[in-house]
């Protein structure tokens, strides 16, 4: 933990002055109730070095010789995106599109997908542990928002992903359920159920989502191609998005890239750009109430490995997309990746802590209140950010 | 004492009623036949240790032969490809016969026990290597004493293999002054303490965590995938933590057995097991009173496990007719299939004709109620509450089954209400009568009573 607090200074700053750019400002004066926030959690340590690659720094080529071999499109003087992410140029064109170099959450040193995911989708500053596992800074976040709904949460996913679980009610929902049973049989059920506490509103909520589901799918089918399986997700959320649902997660694994890292990125990185152009489509109008945010357990080793991957590292990146973005920008302190920059000589350095910028969205696109903050992410104070974006 | 209900006994307990099966008459009977021979173990084996030992030491030989380049790449690919296959299919098969025995068990007891001590001792693996596991170091163990499970899960190589203890290397050894890049890896130290037993309210330090991967450092796998102890890998010197001391260097094996044996009757676990086993078989929320009773036999016998079941069976709510725990999806497809009277044996061959479909149709079924067989998400297991496990995805799941599952081959048609009587016997309440009556199919009769608050209960 050493090496954040020395840089916890400067980072402060740097994230103030970040955070307050972030948003636009047109936002801040919406209804609180029409922004949407979506997040997405990329499992198993995406590569941030590779997916916007920092080329005018001259050491990149030294530590990683072969990963850039394919060059994408340039970002900024110093940034190069992935080519595998340059559908999303026209976005980032449009400047709903932005990304933070070098963040990382407080998680150090062990480099394990299962404690790095719990440091994520906990948002707590020490690792979490028993009961902190029932409370996912999403949920924490939702329950700020005032008069929510059933739908208000939304997560998009089969199993209870800590991220949005937690006091706040959400519905959990996955849309590739499919039953077929007749409406005689589910009244049936439901009189069955009638006196079951934890059966009878569950089942009621599936046959409604069952519904729903079915009437998108028939919907969705006239005249149009079906979509491709990984996009179902996407769409799905956007429609939620279109109604009640103002904050949704789901998830996009796959991004262990320890070995051939230049094959194995295609499938995730797919379905991540795919995912968000998809979003951008359906979405309409409601885009520009909706800020997008990707993030990951932790980032990989500043150097290639032997197998033509990467290892589990520290210092990530994290991808926000979204009307509500101030995009066209690399936000991010860059700590370099020359002799005795890297962290513990090996990883990137993170500068600073991915919380603050989320918690920056937060209070930017919902009117979050810095007290709100410190309930959904414990020891981040926001305090003094407020008075220096003032300024 | 309460009166022994054997029906209830059978669905708290066991894994469901059955007609095919003789229930236990009396506590003193379940408790018996714990001790008494396995049949079903030997009826319906699975592949074991031997198959994976086997596969690890095949891949072994490919990789030599092309280093050697005696084969080329794509004969590589092609001999892993034909390999993983026929290790799929052999895990569906394993698979199949553990379902299989839970049907044709008759004494469900020990078939849950097993299963609930698999998720006590966790591990997270692909292929052949969870089902193997269980067999030998869970399995056996049951009526045992927990010092005896715990070391045979603990030193079993797919435990040494899953949290990563095989690469673990003491910081003064003689490997780690060779090679500075080498350590300690802790998380099986901080697992066993944490999960397997004194659990994660007792007070111990990270220091303790440090100084019992010490000593757990040279508990590592030969090539050949058996735990062995490397003393190239060990912390030389005396290690003093927790209360316990090592007594010398050429006894670090003997030591290590004898801190897990002492870990295993402290108060700290018998307080976390009870509670842990009352909770899954009793309640979310078990009675304290039952929680001291079991943590007190399991001391005064010295962490006998017949102890604590002895306590849980004779407690009076043990027998009361009201349900209070949700089945897991397991157990929930075991006591279908008994409720269905589908023939353990048709079963197995169904996964040897059709693995694919058996797969599609069992497996990913389970998969998507909540459990991935052999695949909990960590090395806490499944979860633990009735909250947990109903969601409206889980619930379409479970109907979705109850709907297919009758169309397979393996279930020969029956009237919903002898379905109903397999199933639920006296517990059948007014509500679920009434649904099988009024549905207007025969399919959707039995998907319904299957679906009934009272099934999905035991």
């Amino acid at each position: 933990m050493a090496n954040t607090d020395i840089t916890r200074r400067t980072s402060l700053k740097l994230a103030i002055a970040s955070c307050g750019l972030l948003m636009n400002p047109v936002l801040l004066a919406n209804a609180a109730t029409d922004s949407r926030l979506v997040v997405i959690v990329l499992r198993g340590a995406m590569d941030g070095l590779d997916v916007v690659r920092p080329v005018g720094d001259p050491h990149l080529s030294t530590l990683r010789p072969n990963l850039g071999n394919k060059p994408g499109p340039a970002l900024t003087d110093f940034y190069q995106l992935h080519p595998l992410a340059s559908n999303l140029m026209p976005l980032w064109r449009e400047e709903s599109l932005a990304f933070v170099h070098a963040v990382a959450t407080p998680y150090r040193d062990k480099r394990s997908h299962f404690e790095g995911q719990d440091f994520l989708e906990c948002g707590l500053s020490s690792i979490p542990t028993g009961v902190d596992k029932q409370s996912g800074w999403l949920n924490r976040f939702l329950a700020s928002i005032p008069s929510h709904g059933p739908r208000t949460g939304f997560s998009v996913a089969r199993e209870g992903e800590i991220i949005l679980t937690g006091q706040a009610p959400i519905t959990r929902w996955f849309p590739k359920t499919n039953v077929n049973l007749s409406s005689q049989g589910q009244r049936l059920m439901a009189q069955m159920y009638e006196d079951d506490p934890l059966l009878h509103p569950t089942a009621a909520q599936a046959f409604e989502l069952l519904e729903e589901t079915k009437a998108l799918r028939s919907k969705a089918g006239k005249g149009e191609a079906p979509l491709p399986g990984y996009l179902q997700v996407a769409d799905y959320l956007a429609q939620q998005l279109l109604g009640d649902t103002r904050v949704a997660s789901f998830t996009i694994n796959g991004w262990d890239t320890h070995k051939n890292q230049q094959n194995t990125l295609v499938r995730p990185m797919k379905e991540l750009t795919e995912s968000l152009l998809h979003m951008r489509k359906t979405l309409g109008k409601t885009w520009d109430d909706t800020t997008i945010l990707a993030i990951t357990e932790f980032g990989r080793t500043a150097r290639e490995n032997g197998t033509g991957g990467t290892d589990h590292g520290t210092g990530g990146l994290m991808i926000m997309a979204g009307g509500g973005v101030r995009g066209g920008k690399v936000y991010g302190k860059w700590p370099g990746l020359g002799e005795g920059q890297l962290y513990q000589n090996r990883d990137l350095l993170p500068t600073v802590d991915v919380r603050r910028y989320v918690a920056g969205v937060s209070r930017g696109q919902f009117g979050i209140s810095d007290s709100q903050v410190a309930r959904i992410f414990p020891g981040v104070d926001m305090a003094v950010g407020v008075e220096d974006i003032v300024t | 004492m309460p009166k022994f209900d054997p029906t209830i006994a059978e669905v708290r307990f066991g894994t469901g009623l059955s007609v095919a099966s003789r229930p236990s008459n009396s506590t003193d009977d379940m408790i018996k036949s714990l001790t008494g021979p396995d049949t079903v173990e030997s009826s319906f084996p699975i592949h074991g240790m031997p198959a994976v030992q086997k596969n690890s030491r095949e891949i072994r030989q490919l990789k030599t032969l092309r280093q050697k380049k005696e084969i080329t790449k794509e004969e590589l690919k092609a001999r892993r490809d034909t390999m993983r296959n026929s290790t799929q299919q052999m895990r569906i098969e394993d698979y199949s016969c553990n379902l299989a025995r839970g049907v044709a068990s008759d004494c469900g007891f020990k078939e849950r026990l097993t299963w609930f001590w698999a998720d006590h001792f966790s591990v997270v693996g692909n292929g052949l290597k969870p089902s193997a596991y269980i067999d030998t170091a869970i399995r056996p163990n049951i009526a045992s004493s927990f010092t005896q499970m715990l070391q045979a899960a603990i030193l079993h190589p797919v435990m040494i293999l899953y949290l990563d203890q095989g690469q673990s290397t003491g910081p003064n050894s003689q490997a780690a002054k060779r090679n500075n890049k080498r350590g300690l890896n802790e998380n099986l130290a901080r697992e066993i303490l944490e999960l397997h037993t004194l659990g994660v309210q007792a007070g111990y330090s990270q220091q303790d965590v440090r100084t019992f991967a010490k000593l757990l450092a040279g508990t590592t796998l030969s090539p050949s995938q058996e735990t062995v102890f490397n003393p190239r890998l060990q912390e030389p010197g005396p290690l003093a933590f927790m209360g316990f001391e090592t007594t010398g260097d050429a006894n670090r094996e003997a030591d290590i057995r004898s801190f897990l044996a002492e870990l295993a009757t402290r108060k700290a676990t018998a307080e976390h097991l009870a509670f842990k086993m009352a909770q899954h078989f009793l309640m979310d929320d078990p009675p304290k009173n039952l929680v001291r009773k079991m943590t007190k036999a399991y001391l005064a016998n010295n962490g006998s496990l017949l102890a604590l079941y002895e306590v849980l069976l004779n407690y009076p709510l043990s027998m009361s007719s009201t349900l209070f725990k949700v089945k897991r999806p397991i157990e929930y497809m075991v006591s279908a299939l008994r409720a269905l009277d589908v023939k353990p044996e048709a079963l197995v061959a169904s996964a040897k004709q059709n693995g694919k479909a058996f797969n599609r149709e069992m497996l990913n079924a389970m998969a998507r109620m909540g459990q991935r067989w052999g695949q909990p998400s960590g090395p806490n297991g499944w979860p633990k509450t009735n909250p947990e496990w109903v969601s409206p995805n889980t619930v379409s799941e479970r109907l979705r089954w109850a709907l297919r599952v009758q169309t397979r081959q393996f279930v020969n048609p029956l009237e919903p209400s002898e379905v109903l009587a397999n199933a639920l016997g006296p517990l059948a309440d007014d509500g679920v009568r009434w649904a099988v009556k009024a549905a207007e199919t025969k399919k959707e009769a039995i998907a319904l009573l299957l679906m009934s608050p009272a099934f999905q209960r035991h």
